[in-house]
């Protein structure tokens, strides 16, 4: 029987700390080869972000077809920048020496951080994104060698590294641009979900180690987890661009904004820093629905009523965000070294 | 086999097994390395080959994520009558000794169709290359005594045929997006 693992990410928790990023590097991409890769990122949105342009680059699919687009360069990527340890903490030069970037390169996250609109309504969130494990993928129907598969009991999809000849049509095809190629191995790689992790019941890196409690996970067919009741019940929970035709499972709870200020200083009743239509361009018309279905709720709650929508979004119970996925990795026996 | 010219041909688009290589390579020139220089040899112990093609660049290193290495193949059916348009088929693959640029060591393929290519070890192949005046310069040898599941076996005395391929990393050539000969060009492994 197939069963899909899907993830929800509530965009109006997140704080852009990034410890999801550093999650997923230390445990995966930091080795050779692996140095530049983020399976794990969260830019900032608008922007450019990572690789830069991506949302323009094509892939994915139209009507059906598969839709042409290129590889990412390096460059594009973003390389990390080097910083000064050597000279700060070896190099004698007490209170002269700074930490700082060696390097001028501007990091992976193009335009990390840097707000759109215009003083005082300037605005800006975080977007966190991992491979969206599609039920339709794209990069799994552009490889020629089908390297590419789709696991059944969970629905993660997976490059298998032998099969793979680092042909990198896959990173091509992804409309997300989630896939990089290592060069020292000359396969494709990308985001796995921690499937080593989930096979022992534990939630990936980046959604256990999430300090915010944003990443909900679990099987969409599960009543009793969160992420059945925000896609498939309350609906609230929506995938990242739908007409690049993958059908994603990763879905957002997208951003309320606070209201704008006008020229006297005072708070327009109302309305909302982030423009409706640049939300709309991200999650589909249905964004409409969910942004004032979220208001509601919590207007309830300042009525004293209470929202099992909103009490489920803010995760008292921590462990209630896994989906059963709930096991301590540090009760886990490791393999020998 | 004396010195002999090998036109090769770009693989037909329609036969790309995947619909985004299809798409994006529709209306891209692909495939246009021309003639093939190929001269075979033996010393009776191993079987040479050495191929010699036209390419404006030496590409010989990955040095972005969008880079692809030059590379050769010398195509071998490994049962009688194996096709070489498809790859080889289940029932009669075909076994190829593959040379990239930008690999340490060429390897040994076996194929059993379209995006079937298995890479076995290096397969008892050696290869020795070199750019110059806008060609490439490749001699691929194998000894004879290889007894593999997927190999060829090849035997002074043996007529059998042999198919080529070349890839231009300038051009991000690789999988089936090759120039390739378009038919077996009969092989004669003499006394």
């Amino acid at each position: 029987m197939k069963r899909q693992l899907a993830a929800v990410f509530d965009t109006n928790k997140c704080l852009g700390c990034q410890t999801c990023t550093i999650a997923c590097k230390t445990l995966w991409t930091d080795k050779e080869g692996t140095d530049y890769m983020w399976w794990n990122l969260v830019p900032t949105m608008p922007s450019q972000g990572s690789p830069r342009g991506w949302e323009e680059m094509g892939g994915g699919f139209r009507d059906g077809e598969a839709q042409v687009s290129r590889i990412p360069l390096r460059e594009e990527f973003g390389e990390a920048w080097e910083f000064n340890h050597e000279e700060v903490f070896f190099g004698e030069q007490g209170t002269n020496a700074f930490l700082q970037p060696k390097t001028d390169g501007r990091g992976p996250l193009w335009e990390e951080d840097e707000a759109s609109g215009e003083y005082p309504n300037s605005y800006f969130f975080y977007l966190q994104m991992i491979c969206m494990h599609c039920t339709n993928p794209a990069c799994l129907a552009a490889c020629p060698r089908q390297a590419i598969y789709k696991r059944v009991d969970d629905g993660i999809v997976l490059i298998d590294e032998e099969r793979c000849h680092g042909y990198r049509f896959c990173m091509e095809a992804c409309p997300y641009k989630r896939i990089y190629f290592n060069h020292d191995r000359k396969v494709s790689q990308k985001c796995i979900l921690c499937y080593p992790r989930i096979e022992e019941g534990v939630a990936p890196a980046c959604f256990r180690q999430c300090p915010g409690r944003v990443r909900f996970l679990g099987y969409l067919d599960d009543p009793d987890s969160a992420v059945h009741k925000l896609v498939n019940v309350w609906k609230i929970a929506l995938p990242l661009h739908p007409e690049f035709g993958t059908e994603p499972n990763v879905y957002y709870v997208p951003p309320l904004s606070p209201p704008n200020i006008d020229d006297d200083g005072v708070a327009i009743e109302g309305s909302e820093r982030i423009p409706r239509e640049y939300l709309e361009s991200l999650f589909g018309p249905e964004v409409h629905r969910v942004l004032d279905t979220l208001k509601g709720e919590i207007a309830k709650t300042r009525n004293g009523e209470t929202s099992e929508m909103l009490d489920t979004l803010v995760a008292y119970e921590w462990k209630s965000m896994f989906g059963g996925f709930t096991k301590d990795p540090g009760t886990l026996k490791r393999p020998p070294p | 086999m004396p010195g002999e010219t090998v036109q090769l041909q770009p693989t037909p688009i329609g036969s790309q097994p995947s619909h985004y290589v299809i798409n994006s390579w529709r209306e891209k020139p692909y495939g246009e390395s021309g003639l093939l220089e190929v001269s075979a040899a033996h010393n009776g112990e191993a079987l040479l080959f050495r191929l010699s093609w036209p390419d404006p660049t030496e590409d010989g290193r990955i040095d972005d994520t969008d880079r692809f290495g030059d590379g050769v193949a010398v195509l071998l059916p490994v049962v009688e009558g194996a096709t070489l348009q498809s790859m080889g088929s289940v029932e009669r693959p075909v076994n190829a000794w593959y040379w990239r640029a930008d690999l340490g060591a060429p390897f040994s393929v076996t194929a059993k169709g379209f995006g079937t290519t298995v890479r076995k070890g290096n397969g008892s192949i050696t290869a020795f290359a070199r750019y110059q005046d806008k060609a490439w310069h490749v001699v691929l040898a194998r000894s004879f005594d290889v007894d593999e599941e997927g190999i060829a076996a090849l035997q002074p005395g043996m007529t059998t045929q042999a198919g080529f391929a070349v890839w231009q990393g300038s051009n991000r050539e690789r999988a089936g997006i090759k120039a390739a000969s378009a038919e077996w060009e009969p092989l004669e492994i003499e006394v």
